[in-house]
């Protein structure tokens, strides 16, 4: 309402509404399309970077090598991680930022809407880049997604565009999150000091700090990859002086804050949706802020448990070991901070609460099996077994990717101005959880029992939990089909309400549904301090 | 003495039935390490589970006592700092718990002082080499013909048919049992990695570098493990087999490696 | 956007030109340190 009389009043206003067709998308400048954007590339290659694990799912259901050549394999799993990581993941959240930052602390849209749009369109160029080198001499890329030296030089003619498109996702991420702290810092309501925001504009905040410090660190290590492959250069190379477990501890450098990129804004998710169903406010908001932020800053310290093998002193594994130990500190509170929200609430279990709750039980086993692999001596058993990909599918996939569901059933009527099927949407919840495990679980049983990563067949007493792993796998990847119907057939739901749910706390809640493509032109004063968590 | 036998039988008959298919647990291994390492991650997962309990045991009470539909008004309170203290305190002594443990066996682990014996391992794209240092002795050591013929796509050949289907080698690394074996560990061309569950040791081989690690195997057997750093398309088919013998099974290997190699050289 | 302040303007120039170097001085700096590892 308040939208709608300031547009009028306005003079210097004027705003058309968006483009018609492709033009629109193209030029778009506006934070609400460019969101929408992000997402429907990020469900895109999700569906993609998820086929390539169906792949890899039915090679290993039972020993032998039944339909795919091992160099293939290697490709998939490599490209799996890639599309995964940069494709799926990392846009979503970006996706999640751009429609919901805004309108949650009050600004008309982010600080630089120009550059905001390169950042989205860079990303299709990027995947075409990589997708393409499928069909190269020498096949796609299939050194791993950790892309070590010096087997990722013996990549054929995919090199390269490797190279290219993860220089190209390393700037579409870097000024993603440029824009982001700029208009986080700058654009605010009146009335809306830091600590007043809500959780996900915290946990992007913070985010978005981890990103600006490691993109350019990758950008480093794969350019000295590809001087090394074209230039002559002997960075990483032992016959010219160089050292290959320079580039581990590069990457690393970089991947260990880049999986804290891919969890805060989960977990800022997940602080605004189980407060809004226990009708209850988040219990320790100041905490919680400082327990990411501290885990922001022990992402920078812990590295080289990723490398535990490599040959390291003593004293680099003891260090390694207890930092990354530490971290278990900052996330339990987050953990106990989530049950003593839902602690005496009244709680409700639609699809946004359920896929959170999954979130906090199964993020928490992931946890576990990470406390595991931080004690470095029993690392040495569980590296690069499927003990660790265990870990990390638990907190990706029933961690990340569980909260951008829970995020975009939550905030999906919102968007559209329409309430999604819950009875699928609940469908949906329930066969993911449940294929997720099927999948995922086993896995720590086939590392602890001595099957390495990465290969394309494995010895037979393997066979029984691959199999399972295999089946969970199909389920789960059937299951997902439940979720884009859902999106899709939102379009003729019932009509949503401004508020949506009972009481959720937030600006966004308090413009209509949809949200007008333009929102807070005039910044919300009184409003702020209702909306507020104090 | 029936009764004693009748158990022993059926002790036998369960343990073989708990068979390898369901594995559920890292192997104690043979080596005091590989013991020492087992108990640490048993003492780690027993915290996990221990915590686990506490915390989902609390979400599921909340879960079923404070929903809507049981009429319960939410409560209101946000924040307690004594809780937060507690909750953060806590875990931290928990830690330290697990920490000094894991600390001393860190420091054991990386002992490699006073071998007995010491082995260059050299990886290679895709298979291992083995060069005894005082012996005199060295060979590479492969994927055996029946695995290789089993493994390639639609062989015709059931998996299961193969012993040590993709774990047996055409020449194992051969060690006297109870010696302080020493190995050192690098790489031909691009990073592998050196393992054998059972002697709970994983080294990278890397080129232009050297490892060194060890191990002291206390039972005389045959263990797998498989090269564990991604190196190429065929990752999965470097196994590695050590054989552990009574040390005189050992020198006379050991001779008799020196004598046919001596006789290749002298056919040449 | 309509309606951005001067002000406004010149401190997300501020802020932009600030990360933009951070960003710039973490590239240069990792490669630097692989040069002069070396």
């Amino acid at each position: 309402m308040t939208t709608a009389v300031a547009d009028a009043h306005d003079a210097h206003d004027e705003h058309h509404g968006p483009e018609k067709g492709i033009k629109r998308w193209l030029f778009t400048t506006n934070h609400k399309d460019i969101g929408t954007m992000y997402l429907v590339l990020s469900l895109i290659m999700f569906l993609v970077g998820g086929s390539m694990a169906l792949i890899i799912r039915t090679e290993l259901m039972q020993p032998g090598l039944q339909f795919v050549h091992p160099e293939f394999f290697n490709s998939m799993t490599t490209m799996h991680a890639l599309i995964m990581v940069f494709g799926a993941v990392m846009p979503a959240f970006v996706g999640l930022a751009n429609w919901m930052i805004p309108m949650m602390i009050g600004a008309p849209d982010m600080a630089l809407p120009r550059m905001n749009n390169w950042s989205f369109w860079i990303l299709p160029v990027a995947f075409g880049i990589l997708g393409s080198t499928l069909f190269m001499d020498g096949g796609a890329p299939a050194s791993g997604w950790t892309m070590y030296p010096p087997l990722v030089l013996q990549t054929g003619d995919a090199f390269p565009f490797l190279i290219f498109s993860v220089h190209l996702m390393g700037i579409s991420s870097i000024m993603g999150a440029i824009n982001i702290i700029v208009t986080i810092l700058n654009m605010r309501a009146p009335d809306m000091w830091l600590l007043k925001m809500p959780m996900f504009v915290w946990t992007w905040l913070i985010t978005a700090y981890l990103l600006i410090a490691v993109m350019p660190v990758l950008a480093g290590a794969v350019t000295m990859l590809l001087t090394d492959q074209f230039f002559g250069t002997s960075f990483f190379l032992a016959a010219g002086g160089g050292d290959p477990v320079m580039f581990q501890h590069i990457f690393w450098f970089f991947g260990h804050p880049e999986v804290y990129i891919m969890i805060l804004p989960a977990f800022g998710v997940v602080s605004e949706i189980i407060p809004t169903f226990s009708r209850k406010p988040l219990f320790g908001h100041d905490s919680m802020v400082y327990a990411a932020s501290c885990i922001a800053f022990l992402s920078f310290i812990v590295w080289a448990h990723h490398m535990f093998t490599v040959g390291m002193p003593l004293s680099g594994q003891l260090f390694f070991m207890f930092a990354t130990m530490l971290i278990a500190v900052p996330t339990g509170v987050k953990v106990f901070n989530w049950v003593a929200t839902m602690w005496r609430g009244a709680m409700t279990f639609e699809t946004p609460m359920l896929f959170s709750l999954a979130f906090v039980f199964l993020f928490t086993i992931g946890g576990f099996s990470g406390l595991m692999l931080a004690i470095a001596p029993a690392d040495i058993q569980y590296h690069d077994t499927y003990f660790v990909v265990a870990h990390f599918h638990y907190v990706l996939v029933p961690g990340s990717v569980f909260a951008i569901m829970a995020a975009v059933y939550y905030w999906l009527p919102k968007w559209t101005g329409h309430m999604y099927n819950e009875t699928l949407g609940k469908l949906h919840f329930w066969l993911s959880t449940i294929f997720v495990n099927v999948t995922f679980f086993p896995m720590h049983f086939l590392g602890l029992a001595g099957m390495p990563r990465r290969i394309p067949d494995y010895s037979t007493q393997f066979a029984n939990f691959n199999e399972i792993a295999s089946i969970g796998a199909i389920g789960f990847g059937l299951s997902q089909l439940i979720f884009v119907w859902v999106l899709l057939a939102a379009r003729r739901g019932e009509k949503a309400t401004d508020r949506v749910w009972e009481a959720p706390r937030g600006l966004e809640w308090t413009v209509p549904s949809p949200a007008p493509y333009h929102t807070f032109d005039t910044p919300p004063k009184a409003r702020v301090a209702q909306e507020s968590f104090e | 003495m029936i009764r004693n036998s009748l158990l022993s039988f059926l002790g036998i008959l369960w343990a073989s039935s708990a068979s390898a298919e369901w594995a559920l647990n890292m192997p104690k291994g043979v080596t005091e390490l590989s013991a020492e390492t087992y108990d640490l991650h048993m003492m780690v997962f027993w915290w996990c589970v221990a915590i686990g309990v506490v915390v989902f045991g609390v979400m599921i009470i909340s879960l079923v006592k404070h929903r809507k539909s049981q009429g319960v008004e939410p409560a209101s309170f946000s924040h307690s700092t004594t809780a937060e203290v507690i909750w953060t305190a806590l875990p931290v002594v928990i830690l330290l718990l697990m920490a000094v443990p894991a600390a001393e066996t860190m420091i054991r682990l990386e002992d490699s002082r006073d071998p007995d014996v010491s082995i260059v391992v050299t990886a290679y794209q895709w298979k291992w080499h083995y060069k005894y240092q005082d012996e005199g002795v060295e060979f590479y050591s492969s994927l055996n013909r029946p695995s290789i013929e089993a493994r390639t796509k639609n062989s015709g050949i059931d998996p299961f048919s193969v012993d040590n289907f993709l774990l047996e080698v055409d020449r194992p690394l051969v060690v006297p049992k109870g010696a302080k074996v020493r190995l050192l560990i690098t790489s031909n061309d691009v990073v592998h990695s050196w393992w054998v569950p059972d002697l709970a040791i994983k080294k990278d081989a890397i080129p232009g570098i050297v490892n060194e690690t060890w191990f002291r195997a206390e039972e005389s057997g045959t263990f797998r493990g498989q090269c564990a750093e991604l190196c190429g398309k065929d990752h999965g088919y470097m196994p590695v087999v050590v054989e552990v013998v009574e040390p005189d099974a050992y020198l006379a290997w050991a001779e008799a490696q020196r004598a046919s190699g001596e006789r290749v050289a002298a056919s040449q | 956007m309509t309606g951005q302040t001067a002000d406004r303007k010149k401190a997300v120039r501020r802020t932009t030109i600030i990360l933009v170097t951070v960003a710039v001085a973490f590239y240069l700096g990792f490669i630097l340190m692989g040069i002069l590892r070396a």
